[in-house]
């Protein structure tokens, strides 16, 4: 089952188009990861799952309900930390804490005491004198203490020391693992999206270019050198999207494609081409592939 | 709902405080200074007697304490301070979390916009109508120990008369905290709805737009009962700029 199905969804901003045609779907228990450039369409995509802003077309489900029609139900089964982190300067760390589990109507005791163990982070001082990451942090506890059953995170580890990030996946990946948390995570940190997330979706424009899974995504890409038969070229390659083709010499050609290994062998056996040698891409380059396309 | 109000008042505490003792130290002063009104202008016998007789044409009729406090009270100092306090603490209910970026946060919670802005009403309506009765009551004090204490029956149709009408402002500047995303600028365009209205309402055609009708009128000193057009008007206003408040809010996008 999915807990977020996008399709089709578009949202403007009187003539600023900043997603069109999105479709995405987000499985339950997964780590999903949502990558692409600044300004691609991350945050507006997080914004509509949370019903904060209503798509201008399209359908959008978040645990098969519309989040601008339910959205304060759905809300309760969402933890959200979001890009731009703003606290109340004048609580204390324990008091937002405390404000927000009343919004939520539970206890914030264990979950938080669990984080403290990992971050130690001051919760008896003001939030005016945390530091961006301290506040990041603060943020991944309250959104943790409320045992929510999906977990949005928009750019959460921009701010964070390595020491801390890598103590801050290492507790997400705990998070999903200990229950049926589903983990909806916007970055533009390749590595850490690599490292903890087990489905990608690739965002170029406002619309997702491809959603696949990170290890099928890795094993399948990659860089054929092809010498193609007289008359022939990539061009007469069937049946598979060339992500980037590059003429090496007159018959010899670099062709890149998200494909099975046999398939793509039979189809460019079929278009008249030899494969001479067959690469793989670091995940980094795939991604520029698909976003600089 | 609770947690919501907590948090306002966590917030707008000092606002609310500082607002209640500036108001009762005016409210004091106001009245203790009757004792030296009272009896006319200090050193008026060294004016001219043809200027002299002016001025007393355009001061207030200080002969009656009632009177004294509708005109630096209740239609002056309280109008003036509280229509200030009442900008400051709704100016930036809705539109302080926007500029501040924590409309993210508390839109993103599990509750609905309407409770969100219906807690921020109940709490900082709540601090002003408070400043409001505990200044006055500051008012009344220093009358009683000038000795001059006013009729309570006055006092209660003019306080309510005051209550409306500072509400009334407060939900302009909440209808406008609501349209503007930034704080001084609510704040701003509501004190300038407010002046320009005041300044429209000096001209004959248009003094039906003066604010200071919410006030009621002068009458209030010699019939000390509340005068039902204008709390009314106030009452409505303010039920309708609140409405268009809730609804402007559903609509937007964070």
């Amino acid at each position: 089952m999915n807990v977020i199905e996008m399709i089709g969804v578009s949202k403007s901003y009187g003539q600023v188009r900043a997603l069109e045609d999105m479709c995405l779907t987000v499985p339950t228990g997964s780590i999903f990861g949502l990558m692409g450039p600044n300004g691609s369409g991350k945050t507006t995509s997080i914004k509509l799952m949370l019903g904060l802003m209503e798509p201008t077309a399209g359908s959008l489900t978040v645990f098969g309900a519309t989040p601008s029609g339910d959205g304060m139900v759905l809300r309760r089964r969402i933890g959200f930390v979001p890009e731009d982190f703003s606290l109340y300067p004048h609580m204390t760390g324990l008091e937002i804490l405390e404000f927000n589990a009343r919004l939520y109507d539970c206890s914030v005791q264990e979950n938080v005491q669990r984080l403290q163990t990992v971050f130690e982070l001051p919760l008896a001082r003001k939030i005016a004198t945390y530091s961006k990451g301290m506040r990041k942090l603060l943020g991944l506890y309250i959104a943790l203490s409320t045992e929510p059953e999906l977990l949005i995170l928009d750019e959460p580890t921009d701010g964070l020391d390595p020491v801390v990030r890598s103590h801050f996946l290492g507790v997400l990946a705990d998070e999903t693992s200990r229950r049926n948390l589903t983990v909806f995570f916007s970055s533009h940190i390749l590595s850490e999206v690599e490292k903890i997330c087990d489905t990608v979706a690739f965002m170029r424009a406002g619309h997702t270019v491809l959603q696949d899974e990170v290890e099928s995504i890795k094993a399948q890409y990659r860089v054929y050198t092809v010498r193609f038969g007289a008359g022939h070229s990539p061009r007469d390659v069937k049946n598979i999207t060339i992500q980037r083709e590059r003429a090496l010499d007159q018959d010899t050609w670099d062709v890149e494609m998200l494909a099975d290994q046999e398939q793509a062998r039979t189809a460019f056996a079929d278009a008249g081409g030899t494969v001479l040698n067959v690469q793989s891409l670091p995940f980094d380059e795939i991604f520029m592939r698909f976003v600089e396309a | 709902m609770k947690a919501l109000m907590w948090k306002e008042l966590r917030e707008n505490r000092l606002k609310i405080i500082v607002g209640c003792v500036l108001l009762s130290i005016i409210g004091l002063a106001v009245s203790i200074a009757y004792r030296f009104l009272e009896g006319g202008i200090p050193g008026m016998a060294q004016i001219p007697p043809e200027y002299a007789d002016l001025i007393k044409k355009l001061m207030p009729d200080f002969s009656n304490v009632n009177a004294y406090l509708y005109s630096q009270w209740f239609s002056k100092n309280l109008q003036q301070v509280g229509a200030i306090l009442a900008i400051v603490l709704l100016g930036s209910a809705v539109a302080g979390e926007r500029e501040l970026h924590t409309a993210i946060f508390l839109f993103s919670r599990p509750v609905s916009r309407g409770m969100i802005l219906a807690a921020k009403v109940i709490v900082l309506f709540g601090g002003l109508v408070l400043a409001v009765l505990v200044s006055t009551g500051g008012a009344v004090l220093g009358a009683i120990i000038v000795g001059k204490a006013p009729q309570s029956a006055f006092v209660l149709a003019a306080t309510l008369h005051s209550v409306v009408a500072l509400i009334a402002f407060a939900s302009l500047a909440t209808l406008l905290s609501v349209l503007v995303p930034d704080r001084v600028k609510a704040m701003l365009f509501s004190g300038g709805v407010i002046i320009v209205l005041s300044v429209a309402g000096q001209f004959k055609p248009f003094h039906w737009l003066n604010p200071l009708a919410l006030f009621g009128s002068s009458a209030l000193i010699q019939h000390p009962v509340p005068q039902l057009v204008p709390v009314v008007v106030g009452v409505v206003l303010s039920a309708c700029m609140l409405g268009i408040s809730y609804y402007i809010l559903q609509q937007q996008e964070f």
